[in-house]
């Protein structure tokens, strides 16, 4: 998938316990998707394989937002998409609350969610602009 | 005078989906011109809408200030109307209704699901109906008042019709999800005091939590059993003439994860709709297309859903001898194997992939397997020859494992995944092969494999741990040896990508005695391409003729049948099979 949409990017802070008992916690990805659908398996595996992680996490899982973050924008960057919006569960739920249509849904997102631009989409931008104007 | 040509309607609102018939949707004065125009399949079900009949709380109105509320005039409309149906109260929330169903003065908590996002449904008109908790236990207050009220108004009345409670869910990896799950607020509140009496009467047994982290999972699911039975019972005591079961429905597009398809027109694709709709109907459940837009309806997702959506299989399930007459003789989903897997269990899909079970159904065998949650019972009426049984070692009780034994005694072919099967039943297993003379065969292909044989019947167990730590190529390679093993009877069928098909079959009638039985097959190109279908020519099987051809070409040649479906094609084919 490689497009001019935006990517969407959905995420929960997950507490439970691990095989030991042992209490573990880590923000995990539950939705990476754009207008056109899902982000493909393969794109996403490729980009989480170069971050680090640890045995008993699930998924795309994080240990802080700062690393959720670097990856969104890692697969911005390789889908060539202009920005990723994430948003937490408990911000989804809250524009869940207030939506009543499909239309208003659509908005969650851009509404609620951080908007992180591609640094590389905006480079791109700034070149061509140099290319005229210098 | 009109300046445009006319629309032809082909979508109707009151019967947003096969033979549901939504009454509240248009006025009372229409209900008899709608059903007399109906000509789908019937029993025409129609639901009760909690919500239109209790406004307010403890008030309840069924005719008396609103005539869209009028349940007698509507049951006498329907009788009038000649067709068949039945009335249905959700036990669950309803997808299709906005608060699911559930008054607005009590709906309180949305559902959260697992992912710790809220519950709402996209409905055939583009609208967002959040779903609410049935863990409040003002919930479950005012809906044994409603239920008891829609009893005491349907014995006033004089309603006969039959009144079935409806679970309604969707599929998720071939396992039907109830929308009455949740782990929202109420949910967490009401397990606490669950646990805290579970502590009280049973402290021994609530040490488990400490040392097993599966164990609060287990306990959550008994909690969540124990509130749906109550709601389950409520409704039967409620209604007690009327009752007449339990059914389970499964709504397209209804898992909570369609939300982000289907508020885009640029990702929803009617093709995506056909996968679950077979594995809905071969797992024994009602499907149902309510939440469809009219955009997604496309002729050939029509024409699917009339082709197993059918009387028959309705009337089917609804369990109740007076439908029974003539439903030897129609085509129902055809199965080879039946998976048995525990309702509660948390790692039935862990069961069903680790081994590449899954893949090499959906591979070799796709919409030909059937998963069951109920518990197993051996019904020596209901076993067919053909079909291949596949048990869990980790999930075998000691009721299970001998309905699981009296099945191999007449004649069943069966998979038992050995893994962490218990010491006293692998015992047990040993001492029955033993005592019984049974001819044993042990052999190691990527896992430990002991067969045993006794007449028609054949029990084989395996390790699926073992097999997990393949690859997926050799699971599948497994799987195929071991099935063909088993000498399973079937065409083998090579499709071009986007195609689906589906297998019925009935018995033959009196003219079609050369054969043991019909088998159909109707494939379906949602397609924009023109795709094509091979069917190998097999020696126990007789092509006898195409059914509803529709854009395709069909040519029958010495080495099989051709097919060429043009975009939105669809045919069905029959074949008599024949014991050789």
């Amino acid at each position: 998938m490689r497009n001019n949409l935006h990517l969407n990017l959905l995420y929960n802070f997950v507490e439970r316990k691990d095989v030991n008992n042992n209490p573990v916690s880590f923000y995990k990805v539950l939705h990476l998707f754009s207008d056109i659908g899902p982000v493909a398996d393969n794109t996403l595996r490729t980009i989480y394989h170069n971050f680090e992680t640890r045995d008993y996490f699930e998924g795309l899982s994080f240990h802080n937002l700062d690393d959720l973050g670097a990856f969104a924008v890692e697969v911005c960057k390789d889908l060539s998409a202009p920005e990723i919006f994430i948003l937490s569960a408990q911000d989804y739920n809250i524009g869940l609350d207030s939506s009543s249509d499909v239309r208003s849904f659509r908005e969650i997102f851009r509404r609620y969610g951080t908007a992180i631009e591609n640094p590389e989409s905006g480079q791109k931008k700034r070149n061509i602009f140099g290319k005229i104007f210098d | 005078m009109q300046l445009t040509t006319p629309e032809l309607k082909t979508y109707d609102t009151v019967f947003p989906g096969e033979n549901w018939f939504l009454y509240w949707r248009t006025s009372p004065s229409l209900w008899e011109t709608k059903l007399r125009e109906y000509q789908g399949a019937t029993p025409i079900f129609v639901p009760i809408y909690w919500g239109l009949h209790s406004e307010h709380p403890d008030q309840y109105d069924f005719g008396s200030y609103r005539p869209e509320t009028d349940l007698k005039r509507l049951s006498e409309v329907i009788a009038r109307s000649g067709k068949d149906a039945v009335f249905i109260l959700p036990l669950v929330p309803a997808p299709f209704l906005p608060n699911g169903g559930v008054p607005s003065y009590i709906a309180r908590n949305i559902i959260i699901s697992d992912e710790g996002l809220g519950s709402a449904i996209v409905d055939n008109e583009g609208r967002l109906n959040k779903l609410f908790s049935y863990y409040d236990p003002r919930v479950f207050q005012s809906f044994r008042k409603f239920a008891w009220q829609v009893g005491q108004f349907f014995s006033q009345s004089g309603i006969n019709f039959e009144v079935y409670g409806a679970d309604f869910g969707h599929l998720d990896n071939g396992l039907f999800v109830s929308y009455f799950n949740d782990r929202s607020v109420a949910f967490d509140q009401g397990f606490h005091r669950y646990l805290k009496q579970f502590e009280e009467n049973e402290p021994e047994k609530y040490q488990n939590i400490k040392y097993d982290h599966t164990y609060e999972e287990r306990l959550k699911q008994d909690y969540a059993d124990m509130i749906k039975g109550l709601y389950l019972q409520s409704a039967k005591e409620s209604i007690p003439a009327n009752w007449s079961g339990n059914l389970k429905f499964a709504f397209l597009g209804g898992s909570p994860s369609d939300i982000f398809a289907r508020s885009s027109d640029m990702w929803e694709y009617h093709g995506d709709f056909f996968e679950p709709l077979f594995s809905i109907v071969v797992n024994g459940i009602i499907p149902t297309s309510c939440l469809l837009s009219p955009n997604m309806r496309k002729p050939i997702l029509t024409r699917a859903l009339n082709d197993v959506v059918s009387h028959s299989y309705l009337v089917s399930k609804l369990d109740n001898s007076m439908y029974d007459e003539d439903l030897h003789i129609s085509f129902r989903p055809m199965t080879y194997f039946e998976v048995y897997l525990e309702e509660k269990d948390p790692q039935n899909a862990l069961h069903l992939n680790k081994g590449g079970l899954k893949y090499f159904f959906d591979r070799d065998y796709h919409w030909m397997y059937r998963i069951h949650q109920d518990p197993f019972k051996f019904n020596v009426d209901e076993e067919e020859s053909h079909k291949v049984h596949f048990f869990f070692g980790s999930q075998m009780t000691k009721e299970k494992f001998n309905e699981m034994l009296k099945l191999f005694l007449n004649g069943g072919k069966i998979f038992l995944d050995s893994y962490e099967l218990s010491v006293d039943l692998d015992n047990k297993l040993n001492v029955f092969l033993t005592e019984n003379n049974i001819e044993v065969e042990k052999i190691n292909y990527l896992t430990p494999i002991l067969k045993a044989q006794i007449g028609e019947g054949t029990l084989i167990t395996y390790d699926n741990q073992k097999l997990s730590e393949t690859s997926i190529i050799k699971k599948v390679g497994f799987w195929q040896t071991m099935i063909k093993y088993l000498q399973l009877k079937h065409l083998d069928i090579q499709v071009d990508e986007g195609i689906y098909y589906f297998w019925k079959n009935r018995v033959s009638n009196t003219y079609e005695l050369d054969y043991e039985e019909i088998r159909r097959v109707s494939f379906y190109n949602p397609t924009s391409y023109k795709k094509k279908v091979h069917i190998v020519s097999s020696k126990n099987f007789a092509f006898l003729k195409s059914v509803d051809e529709q854009n395709v070409n069909v040519k029958s040649t010495p080495i099989g049948i051709d097919v060429d479906l043009l975009p939105g094609g669809a045919v069905s084919l029959d074949f008599g099979y024949y014991e050789s």
